[in-house]
């Protein structure tokens, strides 16, 4: 509990001992249970302070519910990596990787990064963050978000991505790499469209030659006339 | 009277318009219904009393619980008849606390409308176009007039470029005028914010059609064709159970998916993420993120029909 005091105007004095040197000292008059008492306020007070961004720094974000990602691990086709980078040196020289069973290039970004700004030499099983963060290939969003801020802060506002499974409960999203292939620049897939629409009986657009005549009982005559068309020749 | 087995043949021969004459084939005639009747139940293929039932089914908001319920294996025994299937009709009623809202990043669509696709086989909507709930409009890159869209664009490949894609569907009005616009009261918004229909009792009038802005409204022109093994069995009576011909119907965000906890078949179906479902009262759901902290749009906001459908961008 703190106690309000009336703030009167510093009159320069400290009262013998200047304020700013170290903790309160040991007051006259102070029994010794004030005394431990006022030692565990300052020491949880402390605790206080330290602890919420101790706690914050696992939860993510302010405000934020809990969530999930959907594993990538099972997903990928060269794994365990070790298989082979067991018995090669990591070799951070950018260059053109020759029979590769995966990425020949790195195409990420500007193509002026190499495998190493994301993968852990150390570990092959592993990505790096900036910050020397291993980091599972579950939860590559970790690596991603080092430079893609924004994007990153859409994503686990769900602005960005994709929910799976429920719109309630406990949030289950797809993570980075489940859409972008880190690897290659960021383009756009281009494929058909499905599903054409359907058009009304009698609104169809005539694309080529001249339109069908409006009246119905015009179009059937006309469709009579070439009838006997086809037939004569 | 009763038809007479014996027969003469000089009153067969000779032309007779006689009285008798004429109550010998009313005899005929309804003695064939009949032995018709006694070979196959009449009523459309139905039993009498499923005919009578249907005939004095109620409106869907005024029917005690075990109306429903004979009105639901009413439903289902009709669709085993017609697609020879067994489907379940659901009654889950709308979720406490819960108002349903949709978020559609325009930046993020790609115009390759497996929504559309997804949408026609989750609610058994007529196959081979004959309706979707859901258009995707192609627009040249910076137009905002809607008239100048197209949604039957047909390209060997989208996104094309200078285009963008701007899908359409009911946008679930919180004051919707299809429900004012109704003769018959059997269209109206249920309290989780879906504007739904009863089939049943729409009398095909159209009048919701011409009173809603975003031509969200679609009319059963013919019977809806669906292949027997594609009809989509979990159904919901005001959501995708099977339809007949003369009825409006419309996008009811897929409340046989949705009640349950679901998401939408269109979210689902949508390959780059653009769409976003979630509940508008829970404070710390993605929508409501995104609605204060996204630049979003409604379409024709100015009519006041307070959509519950906003539009983001990056």
């Amino acid at each position: 509990m703190t106690t309000v005091t009336e703030s009167k105007p510093f009159d320069g004095d400290y009262g013998g001992k200047p304020a700013w040197r170290g903790r309160p000292r040991r007051r006259q008059g102070d029994s010794e249970e004030e005394r431990v008492n006022r030692r565990w306020r300052s020491v949880l007070s402390c605790l206080l302070l330290v602890l919420p961004p101790l706690l914050a720094a696992e939860s993510e974000a302010p405000g934020q519910k809990d969530f999930t990602v959907a594993p990538r691990t099972t997903e990928l086709e060269h794994v365990p990596c070790k298989d082979c980078h067991q018995y090669m040196d990591p070799n951070p020289e950018p260059r053109q990787l020759v029979d590769s069973p995966h990425v020949a290039e790195v195409r990420h970004g500007k193509a002026d990064m190499w495998c190493t700004a994301c993968h852990a030499p150390e570990n092959h099983q592993q990505l790096r963050a900036l910050s020397g963060l291993a980091v599972d290939f579950d939860d590559s969003h970790r690596v991603c978000r080092d430079c893609h801020s924004a994007t990153y802060q859409d994503w686990l506002y769900g602005a960005h991505g994709k929910r799976v499974g429920s719109w309630q409960g406990e949030r289950e999203i797809l993570n980075c790499t489940a859409c972008h292939d880190p690897h290659l620049n960021l383009n756009v897939l281009q494929r058909r469209p499905v599903a054409l629409p359907g058009v009304r009986a009698g609104l169809e657009r005539q694309v080529h030659g001249p339109a069908p005549p409006r009246r119905l009982w015009q179009r059937k005559q006309q469709a009579e006339s070439e009838e006997s068309d086809v037939t004569e020749h | 009277m009763s038809p007479s087995t014996k027969k003469d043949a000089a009153d067969q021969a000779q032309v007779d318009h006689s009285r008798r004459r004429f109550m010998k084939g009313v005899g005929t005639v309804s003695a064939t219904a009949a032995g018709v009747t006694a070979l196959k139940p009449a009523w459309g293929g139905m039993s009498l009393g499923d005919a009578l039932g249907e005939f004095f089914q109620d409106h869907y908001q005024r029917m005690s619980p075990e109306e429903i319920a004979a009105a639901v294996s009413r439903i289902e025994r009709k669709a085993k008849r017609k697609f020879g299937r067994d489907i379940q009709v659901g009654n889950a009623p709308p979720i406490e606390g819960v108002v349903f809202g949709y978020a559609l990043n325009i930046s993020k669509c790609k115009g390759y409308r497996d929504c559309v696709s997804a949408c026609v086989q989750e609610n058994n909507l007529g196959r081979g176009g004959q309706m979707e709930y859901i258009r995707v409009l192609e627009l040249d890159k910076g137009d905002r007039n809607l008239d100048h869209a197209n949604h039957y664009y047909d390209h060997m490949a989208v996104p094309q470029e200078g285009k963008e894609y701007l899908p359409v569907q009911c946008m679930q009005c919180d004051d919707p005028p299809c429900v004012k616009a109704c003769p018959v009261d059997a269209t109206w918004m249920e309290p989780d914010g879906i504007v739904v229909m009863d089939y049943d009792w729409c009398i095909g009038c159209r009048y919701c059609m011409s009173a809603c802005p975003y031509s969200a409204r679609h009319f059963n022109w013919r019977e809806p064709e669906i292949p027997a093994d594609e009809l989509n069995s979990d159904t919901h009576y005001l959501g995708n159970r099977p339809r007949v011909k003369g009825v409006v119907e419309k996008c009811h965000f897929c409340i046989q998916r949705t009640r349950k906890g679901l998401q939408p078949a269109c979210l689902e179906a949508c390959p780059t993420g653009a769409r976003v479902f979630g509940n508008l009262l829970d404070p710390d759901s993605e929508i409501r993120w995104i609605l204060a902290n996204k630049t979003v749009l409604r379409l024709k906001e100015d009519l006041g029909t307070e959509p519950k459908f906003w539009y983001y961008t990056d």
